[in-house]
């Protein structure tokens, strides 16, 4: 079932193109519900309880993979030259828009396309 | 009020029970051996050496990453270590106990620092044995090698690699991390520490009750209200060098159960800012070099520029000028000898020694553009004295006497070396502000050599540890950069102490 839902995301990721990051306001809780994915697969049956990289990555596969995804970042923040093992739900808070923490220290960060 | 609006309202309350009652609440409680409070190097090392002495280990972090400073500050201080012996060295653990505590004025806790010193070394073995890789290098001339530099882990960089490399084991060993979870209180029972209650990013409550808690938190460096409350400092003029949410929490929950507090202050050092100045950039790296010409407000030199070598030295240096501020002072003659050269001294390892700043010119050219405020380039010193807003004939007889201390090769005023005596007479004149700012807080709650809490009284406050920049009597009025890489390695060590003692507690 999972993998279902990794291969539909795949699809939006494809087709969704540079406006899925670029910082923009748009609130990732859209693509999640037109990719179909159910609050539950997120939440489990707690809104409450924090979301641990597992139920993210599940779909998402790993940070390797992410890090390749957003490589023409100026600074990749799926390839933190600091961190490892971040919480997804830090930056991506699916009912806001995106945080990126990374600007507290580095100044706005943007992708180049 | 009609029936539909009181159903409505009805329909409201119910909602609202609904999601504010316990169907939706996530508290938890989680019963562990140690808790650890932050998940810098001294929690790291406190989580892995517990978990490695059969200990279940819940780390509470309060950002979302682990590591804290220790992320980004760059090595460890110890003695008489292998990679010291293999690059010959020759210093002692007793010549370094003794050079610090006479840096010191022994207004420090001696005998935890005999005790660091003749440690440091298995120290940094154990840590090899983790899996950290470290170099030792000396960072400047007027220090010893001592500095135990982390090699790089896979991408991550700097401090990042020793926080992933003992982050890995502590995972594998079991050990639970809840980041963004900031510890609020500690659970104090019959005059004994038994967990502490935190509170995670969704408000949950979770109450982890131990055996022991290690704190390691990091000092107070991010908190204005505290700098303002615990030193003579004036928040708004010192500030941290890195937004890392330090704000003494561990210190204050310390207190609240009876611990002793001591030596609160900062660990200055120089760096600039301002229009078309780039963080740790080529301009920021000006008022790092020691051949450059210092100034105060009043246009008079007030140091040899040497101190630059010693960043904790340099920012008290300038923070004793009146406004807390200085001028550096370099010519188009200092800018090449950087291009041709490189630095003379460079900032830990962001900037080596003999790198030469390719991005000087591009970056002089930028903060001239940009009107920087503190930045300024001119023709003559009397211009530039104009512009740095400092008494003219004052900079102008300062200008001149340094400029033929250069050419006798020797400093009468501050006896610099000669080496770092050089003219200031070609092409154009640059100023950049230098500020203090800091890297952490220093003092703090006191322990005793097992690394455990005490009261005033001196007695430990049972099942309660603390480490690293937490903790007091490690430095007096700054830290000593002669001992490089002092408070990582503490910091390290301290917490790795603490799970040890914690451990033969336990074990009784």
């Amino acid at each position: 079932m999972k993998r279902v839902g990794g291969a539909i995301m795949a699809m939006v990721v494809l087709t969704a193109g540079a406006s899925l990051y670029a910082g923009d306001a748009k609130q990732f809780q859209d693509k999640h519900k037109a990719a179909g994915v159910q609050c539950a697969s997120c939440h489990g049956n707690n809104p409450k309880a924090i979301i641990p990289n597992q139920n993210c990555l599940a779909c998402h596969d790993s940070y390797q993979k992410l890090g390749e995804q957003t490589k023409d970042m100026h600074i990749n923040p799926h390839k933190s030259p600091h961190f490892m093992d971040l919480e997804c739900t830090s930056c991506h808070a699916s009912h806001t828009a995106i945080k990126n923490f990374c600007q507290d220290c580095h100044g706005p960060i943007a992708r180049k396309r | 009020m009609g029936t539909y609006s009181k159903i409505v309202q009805l329909a409201l309350i119910v909602v609202t029970v609904a999601v504010s009652g316990s169907v939706y609440a996530a508290d938890r409680t989680i019963n562990t051996d140690i808790v650890v409070i932050g998940g810098g190097s001294t929690g790291m090392a406190a989580a892995v050496a517990s978990a490695q002495g059969g200990a279940k280990v819940v780390v509470l972090e309060k950002n979302p990453y682990l590591g804290g400073a220790s992320n980004f500050a760059e090595g460890l201080f110890a003695v008489e270590s292998d990679l010291q012996r293999a690059k010959s060295n020759g210093l002692t653990k007793d010549e370094a106990f003794k050079h610090i505590v006479e840096f010191g004025h022994y207004k420090i806790d001696i005998p935890l620092i005999r005790q660091f010193v003749n440690e440091s070394a298995e120290n940094i073995h154990w840590l090899q044995k983790q899996g950290v890789q470290m170099e030792a290098i000396q960072i400047s001339p007027t220090e010893p090698l001592v500095w135990h530099v982390i090699k790089d882990n896979g991408h991550i960089v700097h401090g990042g690699a020793l926080i992933t490399v003992l982050q890995a084991k502590a995972k594998a060993l079991g050990v639970e991390f809840m980041t963004r979870t900031p510890a609020k209180k500690l659970i104090y029972t019959n005059n004994k520490v038994t967990g502490v209650e935190a509170v995670d990013h969704k408000g949950n409550k979770v109450t982890v009750n131990a055996k022991a808690v290690i704190i390691g938190t990091g000092g107070f460096g991010n908190s204005k209200e505290l700098i303002a409350k615990w030193t003579k400092f004036d928040p708004d003029k010192f500030k941290p060098s890195l937004p890392i949410n330090k704000t003494g929490d561990g210190i204050k929950m310390a207190q609240d159960v009876g611990a002793d507090i001591e030596g609160l202050n900062l660990m200055l050092h120089q760096g600039t800012e301002g229009k078309g100045i780039v963080p740790l950039g080529a301009l920021y790296t000006m008022v790092w070099q020691p051949n450059t010409l210092w100034v105060n407000k009043y246009g008079k030199r007030f140091t040899d520029e040497m101190v630059a070598f010693s960043f904790s030295q340099a920012g008290n240096a300038i923070a004793a000028q009146r406004g807390h501020f200085g001028w550096t002072i370099f010519d188009d003659g200092m800018v090449n000898y950087i291009n041709e050269r490189g630095v003379d001294n460079g900032i830990g390892v962001i900037v080596k020694v003999t790198d030469k700043l390719k991005g000087l010119r591009g970056e002089i050219n930028n903060a001239i553009a940009a009107g920087s405020d503190n930045f300024k380039a001119a023709d003559s010193i009397e211009e530039l004295a104009r512009q740095i807003e400092v008494p003219v004939d004052t900079l102008k007889k300062t200008y001149t006497n340094y400029n033929k201390y250069a050419e006798n090769h020797y400093d009468p005023e501050f006896a610099k070396e000669h080496r770092y005596l050089l003219p200031l007479n070609k092409g154009k004149l640059y100023a950049v502000k230098v500020m203090p700012y800091h890297f952490t807080s220093i003092g703090g709650i006191r322990i005793n050599t097992d690394m455990a809490v005490i009261d005033k009284n001196d007695k430990p406050i049972a099942g309660l540890y603390a480490g690293g920049c937490d903790v007091g009597g490690l430095y007096s009025d700054t830290y000593t950069l002669w001992a490089s890489g002092h408070a990582y390695g503490f910091a390290a060590y301290s917490g790795r102490m603490a799970a040890l003692n914690a451990l033969k507690v336990m074990k009784k």
